[in-house]
């Protein structure tokens, strides 16, 4: 910070991921719209409720043992090493508040951490708890109107804290395991954060089981209506702007990609620190979209809710090798993506009766496994990373990836906790509740409210022509 | 008295460490925040499940259910 240059660096940095953090939040906005326009009429506070309070537990605990959970894990512990030191995100760390980058107080810390960390650990927190966040908010959305709140909670801060973290520290870090044995990529997090929120969904709903009155007794599936598509639409839309937020978040905006020989070349880089830059980005987002919609709006018949949702799926299919596709590639595979997971969701959903309320499953881990696998075929044989003693990246790599995301830390912990939750009867809301609606007090309250405000105003009505008549 | 480490901001900037008052006393504030964090799951489930068990009475007296649902019905 002694120089215009480096200052710039830093400050310019600082920024970048200020904005994207502001960005990514509308995601959330876009959830809370999205999942309240899908429900009942009857359910709309509780789902709003369930929603927004995951903001505030993830937030806490991703500050208590999340942050710490993705640099300490990045080598398993026990695959390529030990549990590697990281005192800045500790969450009694001073580089967790205002700092200036001078000599550290507490001597867990080194010059260089307060050096390298005062300005930037904030916003990097805010960037990948926005993340965790995200996939808590993904699961939402697919168990509304018969969760019970205290199950959807401890849901969200197992994935949101824990176990996407520990996928990031494995797959999506310069150094993870994953990327170092697997040659694992995964630039925009088609299976760190959506393969994984999916897998985990899948088995809650699993256990939870379908809404009362979703399927006949035939089997067949009865559609649900949104009770607001506007809610339900203008929510995508916001989804659509924070993701592209989150693409942004994604990258480190200036690295010096050619460190060697004292030669230098500064670049846009991924979570990988392999080059790329915000231009190609922005075309493979647009252009997944524009596939995964197109495809979204094919295959659905033009069903608006599926054609918004195919415009998701589409840049989530895409997002594994958006950071090198060419953007016709990242056309053609979003639009395959949602071809094929439009047709898993149902078949899925017929096979194994699983209500899933806004498609998530298919959406995101679906739509997140395939894109892993392609990226593995479309990028066969790049690099994974800029240090040459790695993996470079393969369809097995991809394979072995994917499944670890959606099986293994995703689908595995939820369904081992959603059995312990259905034991003890804490998974699901009572019978009654649910076919009355989980807002049915908050609706009698203000029922009753109204009413006795209306009798106030008619006694002061009656007064008032007493008052008229006697003058 | 003073809570900071901050003497001056006309010091040498980049000298300076952390700026917030209290230093030295995170780990208690972790375990303090740590706690209410507990505390407040703890209490959301039983209050959670309070609601529930009293929601369940209300509903379950003489055709309670079977109205609530017809007025869903109306107001959908």
């Amino acid at each position: 910070m002694d120089n215009e240059l480096s200052a710039l660096n830093v400050l310019f940095t600082e920024f970048y991921y200020w904005v994207c953090i502001v960005l990514m939040f509308l995601i959330h906005v876009g959830f809370c719209l999205y999942e309240v326009g899908v429900s009942r009429r009857k359910n709309m506070m509780h789902t709003l409720m369930k929603n927004t309070m995951l903001i505030p537990l993830i937030t806490v605990t991703f500050y208590f043992f999340g942050w710490w959970i993705y640099f300490a894990f990045q080598n398993g512990p026990g695959i390529t090493g030990g549990l590697n030191p990281a005192p800045w995100a500790q969450p009694w760390n001073e580089l967790m508040g205002t700092h200036m980058g001078g000599r550290p107080h507490s001597g867990a810390l080194t010059a260089k951490d307060t050096a390298a960390w005062a300005r930037l650990n904030g916003v990097f927190w805010g960037a990948f708890l926005i993340f965790s966040c995200t996939a808590g908010s993904i699961l939402s959305g697919a168990v509304i109107e018969r969760i019970r709140s205290s199950a959807f909670w401890l849901f969200a801060v197992m994935v949101g804290s824990v176990t996407w973290v520990i996928d990031a520290a494995w797959g999506w870090s310069a150094d993870g395991w994953m990327v170092q044995k697997l040659g694992y990529h995964d630039a925009y997090a088609s299976g760190v954060i959506h393969a994984i929120s999916g897998g985990s969904a899948l088995a809650i709903l699993y256990h939870l089981g379908p809404r009362i009155g979703r399927f006949r007794p035939d089997g067949t599936p009865r559609n649900f209506p949104p009770h607001n598509t506007w809610l339900t639409i203008i929510g995508l839309f916001l989804i659509y702007t924070g993701f592209w937020g989150f693409y942004a978040a994604c990258n480190i905006p200036i690295f010096d990609v050619d460190p060697s020989a004292g030669r230098s070349f500064f670049s846009a880089t991924t979570i990988y620190l392999t080059p790329t830059t915000l231009s190609a980005i922005t075309l493979n987002f647009l252009m997944s979209l524009a596939g995964g919609l197109i495809a979204g709006y094919f295959v659905s018949k033009g069903d608006p809710y599926w054609t918004f949702s195919g415009g998701l799926a589409g840049i989530i299919t895409a997002s594994a090798g958006n950071d090198l596709y060419h953007p016709l590639q990242a056309h053609l595979i979003g639009a395959f993506g949602v071809l094929c997971l439009y047709k898993l969701h149902y078949w899925v959903e017929r096979r194994f009766k699983i209500d899933d309320a806004v498609g998530a499953v298919a959406v995101h881990g679906y739509a997140g496994v395939i894109g892993v696998v392609i990226a593995g075929l479309v990028l066969w044989g790049y690099p994974a990373s800029p240090n040459a003693n790695y993996a470079r990246i393969t369809p097995w790599g991809q394979l072995i990836g994917a499944l670890i995301m959606f099986f293994g830390l995703g689908f595995l912990p939820c369904f081992l906790v959603a059995s312990l939750l259905k034991r003890f009867r804490l998974l699901r809301i009572p019978e009654q509740i649910e076919l009355a609606g989980m807002d049915h007090r908050i609706r009698e309250m203000e029922a009753e409210e109204a009413n006795e405000i209306v009798r106030a105003e008619l006694k002061a009505a009656q007064r008032s022509d007493k008052r008229e008549t006697a003058s | 008295m003073k809570t900071g480490l901050v003497e001056s901001w006309a010091k040498n900037p980049s000298e300076m460490g952390p700026l917030y008052p209290f230093v030295g006393l995170e780990v208690p504030l972790f375990l303090i925040c740590f706690i209410v964090w507990v505390l407040y799951t703890v209490w959301q489930m039983k209050f959670e499940l309070s609601n529930h068990a009293r929601e369940r009475e209300d509903l379950s007296q003489e055709d309670r259910l079977l109205k609530t649902i017809e007025s869903n019905l109306r107001n959908h």
